[in-house]
């Protein structure tokens, strides 16, 4: 089973704080999407919309065509990881994989324990005396395991160290391609993980800012590389997200479509003309008022 | 086509029900045994010592009864402090676990009834081998808190009827402080303390609480059956703020 999930004039409000503002999207099922946004941008806000944590204030959410907020049918399909103290349980690793399988229907028991031994985790340990980068790897692997038709994870990294990271990259690629699942992954290590992404999706102060699928949205820009001189001359008057220099080997950053006659006249130049990264597009999309 | 035709799923109450249910009587096993434990020293062993007396008169006139007796009040603040911190808890952990709030409300509730009833067997089994097997050891008609002339079906009935309406006032408090602003929260607290005097007030012939002796108004006399009643009313309006307040209520996550 694979969820689509569709948002429609979405806000969440507390009190005269509006957090989410007439957000719309359509989600197809089975792709993983990255969804950025500065901090207090409203992503955890969304995908607690997404996950019944709260209730929407205005507009409309649909989870395979179903309202989530109470919904046993569709809360039982959505799972949500996200950042969260275990500094008081003592339940060990393996009691909390098998709380866990109690509770979730499609739980895989087997690939958890798989995964704790993976990023060798104590099974036997209490959660709260394991570090917070473990703590991390164990809830990204009991979230992983639930196999749940929309998968949600909220900066599930937090305190993993970089082997460990990408070890959880690895194993969230490929279960995604042996188990098909709609995933939305929230982050602020953009460059490290915009591989992961089909789609993206940026939020910027409550409202929907962009939300395309990857290779349109590095496609918005473009980075050229050649003689200081020559790249100077061909990026005047455009907008320029970034720029490095090695000695006379320059490296600028233009946000913008670059026409295909212009493409040709920078080869000509012996310019190379390559994509923009994602992070680049991403701090120049959020930081236009600063 | 967006719609998707979900699986069918049986419901989850009995699930949360149970599980809840074997947790915190495993949590009142461990309570009790804690309690006998400390009954039966400073019952049979200290009384043995003859240097050893007891100063304290409440405590003395409750190790002068059965282990039903001396554990009653016990139990009635074990239950307080379990319900305070199972409200918000497990509210939060089955959320997280696609677990609908009325589901877990539900079950909840049910394993509240069921583990006062459980608690109170938990405490009336040492009580009936303490009787049978050393009768000359306690009062044969005890005149405690549990004071029902040698019934002992009402008697449990008794402790675990008040043993229920405790959780269900440290369930309130509970989901008060987390539901809302502490300030509101406290509110709370007195709340709950009403429900709690309620509740002597309808016991209090037969458990002679000391609780109601703060309220200076005739108090009526309630039979048995009445006061069961009572009970489960107050139980019932407890339960009815309980889901008012969690039915829409907003998960913390961080």
């Amino acid at each position: 089973m694979m969820l689509d999930v569709t948002a429609d004039g979405l806000s969440l409000r507390y009190g005269d704080f509006e957090a989410l503002s007439d957000i719309s999207f359509h989600l197809k099922g089975g792709k993983i999407y990255g969804l950025l946004g500065r901090n207090g941008a409203g992503k955890t806000s969304l995908l607690s919309l997404l996950a019944s944590f709260c209730e929407h204030t205005a507009g409309s959410i649909r989870i395979g065509g179903e309202p989530p907020f109470e919904n046993p049918r569709v809360m039982r399909q959505v799972a949500f990881v996200f950042v969260e103290s275990h500094a008081n349980e003592s339940e060990k690793v393996k009691g909390m994989v098998e709380a866990a399988q109690r509770y979730r229907p499609n739980f895989d028991f087997e690939y958890a324990m798989e995964l704790v031994k993976k990023f060798k985790l104590p099974a036997d340990k209490p959660v709260r005396q394991l570090s917070r980068g473990m703590q991390s790897a164990l809830n990204a692997a009991i979230g992983l395991a639930t196999r749940s038709p929309l998968t949600i994870l909220d900066e599930p990294y937090t305190g993993m160290d970089a082997p460990t990271r990408e070890l959880f990259y690895r194993e969230l690629l490929n279960d995604q391609e042996r188990h098909p699942r709609t995933m939305i992954l929230s982050t602020h290590l953009v460059s490290e993980m915009d591989y992961l992404f089909d789609e993206v999706i940026v939020l910027h102060r409550g409202k929907l800012l962009l939300h395309e699928d990857y290779e349109s949205v590095i496609g918005k820009g473009a980075s050229v590389t050649g003689p200081a001189h020559a790249v100077d001359e061909f990026v005047q008057g455009m907008t320029k997200l970034n720029s490095q220099q090695l000695g006379d080997t320059k490296c600028v950053t233009v946000y913008g479509d670059i026409p295909e006659e212009a493409r040709f006249a920078a080869r000509r130049k012996q310019l190379d003309i390559g994509p923009v990264s994602l992070q680049d597009l991403f701090i120049h999309l959020t930081s236009e008022d600063e | 086509m967006e719609a998707k035709t979900y699986p069918k799923g049986k419901s989850d109450v009995p699930k949360v029900a149970g599980d809840l249910l074997v947790l915190q009587s495993t949590w009142s096993f461990m309570f009790v045994a804690i309690m006998l434990a400390v009954y039966l020293v400073f019952h049979y062993v200290v009384p043995s010592v003859g240097f050893l007396k007891l100063n304290n008169n409440l405590l003395t006139n409750s190790l002068e009864n059965d282990f039903l007796d001396f554990v009653f009040r016990p139990s009635k603040v074990y239950m307080l402090i379990v319900g305070i911190t199972s409200a918000s808890g497990f509210l939060a952990f089955y959320v997280k676990h696609g677990i609908t709030r009325k589901a877990c409300f539900v079950g909840s509730a049910a394993a509240s009834v069921a583990h006062a009833a459980a608690l109170a067997v938990l405490a009336g089994i040492p009580t009936a081998v303490q009787h049978l097997a050393f009768p000359s050891s306690v009062p044969a008609e005890p005149e405690g808190y549990l004071d029902f002339g040698g019934n002992w079906g009402l008697a449990l009935l008794s402790f675990a009827m008040n043993v229920l309406i405790y959780y269900s006032a440290g369930w309130l408090i509970g989901i008060g402080f987390y539901r809302f602003v502490p300030s509101v929260g406290m509110l709370f607290i007195p709340l709950a303390l009403l429900l709690i005097v309620a509740s002597d007030v309808l016991w209090e012939f037969e458990l002679q609480n000391p609780l109601t002796g703060w309220l200076s108004f005739d108090r009526p006399e309630f039979t048995p059956l009445v006061s069961a009643a009572g009970t489960l009313v107050l139980f019932g309006a407890a339960l009815a703020i309980i889901r008012a307040c969690t039915k829409r209520a907003a998960i913390k996550i961080k």
